[in-house]
């Protein structure tokens, strides 16, 4: 194969891997099925990581795929595959079609900014928390500009082709309720988005090859891979358009070199390049007797082999101390201890370190109950999703959520697992409640729950008023969703730092009638 | 086409239509319905050629048909096929649904089982398809918003399924009404029965057609499983929605002057609790 061809492949399985991701993080009719998100979110690093130390299943080996492409061909992940690099490049491509002449200028790597973005998040995750990977990671960056910034004018857009039709009574498309992120997932995302934006369009691939530790994770592979791009001496004539054409200005005419650490697999120097003069070569072939190139290399690999090991042992110990911090059952007080998290999530402890924030969930959820938090969790948890009883509840036979997470912190979940998991436990109020201050029935919150932990029993005359038995309950906010009292509710849903499980309801058989009976009118 | 005009005009076959309300049991859904809906005349009494007709089942829950919350599939089907062969133009079914509308939609069997019986499935979760309309006789209720559908079809067939209530103690013909408006919670919290009553007296529909089929006798509207539903096998169909529900009250083990909203609703003059006054007929299948 002539590598010319690498650049137009490159380009195609990247647009697939982006227009498929887009799509997800769009899509609030779920149009697609579950097999769908898991193989397009697959070979995405840090979610499959995650996943896999979560899970330990082959199912999520994507992550060692990309490490194993990375030692062969280098970075191949940052252009084909990671979302957020695929974007800089529609960025740069939009900046090419107007500014023709631009050239990209060679610049040496900015390690002090690099490597430390790479510490940071790798020793914080040592330490117990997945607050910098989440906010890093480029799969979830993009996830959070997708979902929070673009989902709503698709939804908005998607509103107003509802607005025409039903103006003539056609009622193929439905109106959506478009929910904001709260305001400090708004304002980081937007900026994420403006800093991306800004480094490309300044200089190529920088974000990548300076904040992203997904990009200097990798790079710091690149330089042991079996097959690097490199200039050939002999044919190379200096004219320098590879260099110029470099979105990472990797590519040093002067020295003939390129930092195999910082490219990112675009292919443009290759295509490029009239003399067949730069290409994917074999350096162990070529410098089989470099001696230095091997020491390095064998180091590399020992200092990454150390560092998974150190993360593996490191994770375990961890999850040990997380037990016994729930509280007791009959604690029950007016106020809210634990925000709740998705059924799936095992309880605050597993999810909060486990989940990027990436907000797939927030997008596919059809009732919209899971909302980025703010402090719900603490400053650590900034972001990560948590279930919002004012905007609506969790659905008893749904379970998308554990199906579309790519990073393990929703665990897949059966809808019949489902009906016992509690994630919080009903508390009531009666004070609060219309039926006790009005004298009116109402039965709303007991109507709403699925496994009548809410119940009505008989109060005055004719009316009921609920009864709460917080054993069966599964903690789904239905009723503290659906109690029309304000400004605070008499029923409600304290959450549990570490998921029960609840009980069944009782099932007596009833009577069936008889139907030779006659009509009793 | 015309024949249910010349029924009218000559009177002559109309001697069944006299009927103030008909129960039917002891069959399938849709065989109860045709036996039902003959006895008064058939649909054409009701359904005119080129009229558009809005269905409004019980479609609040996020169950299979077995669990009895929501209205049967297959009576929805049937009386989709009653009105498309009386020259309905079109036929929309729809509900404001509690659970998210698209799941329940689905998993209820009715979406599928209406568009079979060419019906349009329309949604009701936005309240961009509800209108302003004042209550003139509400006491407690006095203006809602209510689904364009209901205010701007020719027919508006209701078809609720017989259930217990935790807060409404039954939930019948007027209770399901409770669906073609916008904001539920104001009635929960402000006097339900009245609300109910209220409502009633200024969305009328055409016909109420009452499914007995399964019926949850207790943990109701919801229920928690199969465990809760017996089989009723009935069917239970009047224009007087306040009789229907009287009906279907008895059926159920209550007295109608037990129900709030059915006693508040007699009283306004809505239509009649009291069944010893009615011409009533009772097929046993």
């Amino acid at each position: 194969m002539k590598q010319a061809h690498l650049k137009k492949i490159r380009v195609v399985v990247a647009l697939v891997f982006f227009l498929s991701l887009v799509f997800i993080f769009l899509d609030f009719r779920k149009l697609l099925p579950e097999f769908f998100y898991d193989s397009i979110t697959f070979l995405q690093f840090i979610p499959s990581f995650l996943k896999f130390i979560t899970v330990f299943s082959i199912t999520y080996l994507g992550f060692i795929i990309i490490l194993v492409l990375t030692v062969l061909f280098g970075r191949i992940y940052c252009s084909a595959i990671c979302p957020l690099g695929i974007l800089q490049d529609i960025i740069l491509w939009f900046k090419k079609k107007i500014k023709k002449k631009f050239r990209y200028k060679f610049s040496r790597p900015l390690d002090y900014l690099r490597y430390p973005f790479l510490a940071l998040p790798v020793i914080t995750f040592l330490a117990g928390t997945v607050f910098f990977i989440g906010l890093l990671d480029p799969f979830s960056n993009f996830g959070r500009i997708i979902s929070n910034l673009l989902q709503p004018l698709y939804i908005g857009l998607n509103n107003a082709g509802a607005w025409i039709l039903e103006k003539v009574r056609i009622y193929f498309l439905y109106p959506e309720e478009i929910s904001y992120a709260v305001p400090v997932t708004f304002i980081f995302t937007v900026f994420i988005l403006v800093l991306i934006t800004w480094m490309s369009l300044k200089r190529g691939r920088l974000y990548c090859n300076t904040i992203c530790p997904v990009g200097t994770l990798l790079g710091l592979l690149a330089r042991i891979s079996l097959f690097r791009i490199q200039i050939i001496d002999n044919r190379c004539t200096r004219c320098g358009q590879c260099s110029f054409a470099c979105k990472s200005t990797c590519i040093s005419i002067k020295d003939l070199t390129v930092d195999f650490s910082r490219c990112v697999g675009c292919y443009n120097c290759i295509s490029i390049c009239p003399e067949d003069a730069i290409k994917y070569l074999n350096p162990g072939k070529q410098n089989a007797a470099n001696p230095e190139l091997d020491k390095g290399r064998r180091k590399v690999i020992a200092s990454i082999g150390l560092l998974f090991t150190g993360i593996f042992g490191l994770r375990k110990s961890l999850s040990a101390q997380d037990v016994p911090q729930n509280k007791q059952p009959t604690e029950i007080e007016p106020e809210k201890h634990f925000a709740v998290t998705p059924p799936g999530s095992l309880g605050i402890g597993h999810y909060t370190s486990t989940c990027t924030a990436c907000h797939l969930c927030v997008s596919a959820c059809p009732t919209q109950v899971l909302q980025p938090s703010f402090l719900e969790y603490g400053i650590t948890g900034l972001m990560q999703p948590h279930m919002d009883y004012e905007t609506n509840y969790c659905n008893e036979e749904c379970v998308i959520c554990s199906e579309v997470c790519p990073s393990g912190a929703i665990l897949s979940l059966s809808a019949e697992a489902k009906k016992t998991v509690q994630i919080g436990q009903v508390c009531l109020i009666l004070e609060n409640c219309v039926v006790y201050t009005d004298h009116t029935a109402c039965g709303s919150c007991s109507e709403h729950c699925p496994t009548q932990a809410v119940r009505m029993v008989p109060f005055m005359g004719n009316l009921t008023i609920p009864e709460i038995r917080p054993e069966i309950c599964v903690g789904c906010g239905a009723c503290e969703h659906a109690c029309p009292t304000r400004p605070f509710r008499a029923i409600y849903v304290d959450g549990h730092y570490i998921h029960q499980v609840a009980k069944k309801p009782e099932e007596e058989e009833l009577e069936q009638p008889a139907i030779e009976e006659d009509f009793p009118f | 086409m015309a024949l249910g005009s010349y029924n009218k005009i000559f009177g002559g076959t109309s001697a069944e239509q006299s009927y103030d309300l008909v129960a039917v049991r002891g069959g399938d859904p849709a065989t109860m319905f045709d036996k039902a809906i003959l006895s008064l005349g058939g649909i054409k009494s009701y359904v005119k050629p080129n009229q558009t007709v809005v269905i409004k089942p019980n479609i609040g829950w996020d169950g299979p048909p077995e669990r009895g919350a929501n209205t049967n599939p297959a009576l929805v089907a049937r009386i989709v096929e009653h009105c498309l062969t009386a020259g309905a133009k079109t036929v929309y079914v729809f509900d404001h649904t509690i659970n998210e509308w698209t799941r329940t939609y689905s998993n209820s069997g009715i979406e599928k089982a209406a568009k079979d019986a060419g019906a349009k499935i329309v949604a009701g979760n936005s309240e961009s398809y509800y209108h302003q309309v004042t209550i003139r006789n509400g006491r407690k209720l006095k203006s809602d918003k209510v689904h364009e559908l209901i205010l701007e079809s020719d027919v508006f067939i209701n078809v609720p399924i017989l259930k217990t209530h935790g807060g409404s103690i039954l939930t019948i013909s007027m209770k399901n009404l409770m669906g073609t408006n916008w904001d539920r919670q104001w009635w929960h919290g402000n006097d339900l029965h009245q609300c109910i009553a209220d409502y009633a007296s200024e969305i009328k529909p055409t016909l109420n057609v009452v499914d007995a089929y399964r019926v949850m006798k207790r943990n109701g509207p919801r229920g928690v499983s199969l465990s809760d539903v017996v089989e009723m096998k009935s069917l239970i169909i009047s224009e007087d929605i306040v009789a229907a529900d009287a009906a279907a009250a008895k059926l159920i083990g209550k007295e109608p002057e037990q129900i709030g909203h059915i006693r508040i609703a007699s009283e306004m003059g809505v239509g009649k609790s009291d069944l010893t006054g009615l011409s009533i007929n009772r097929i046993t299948i």
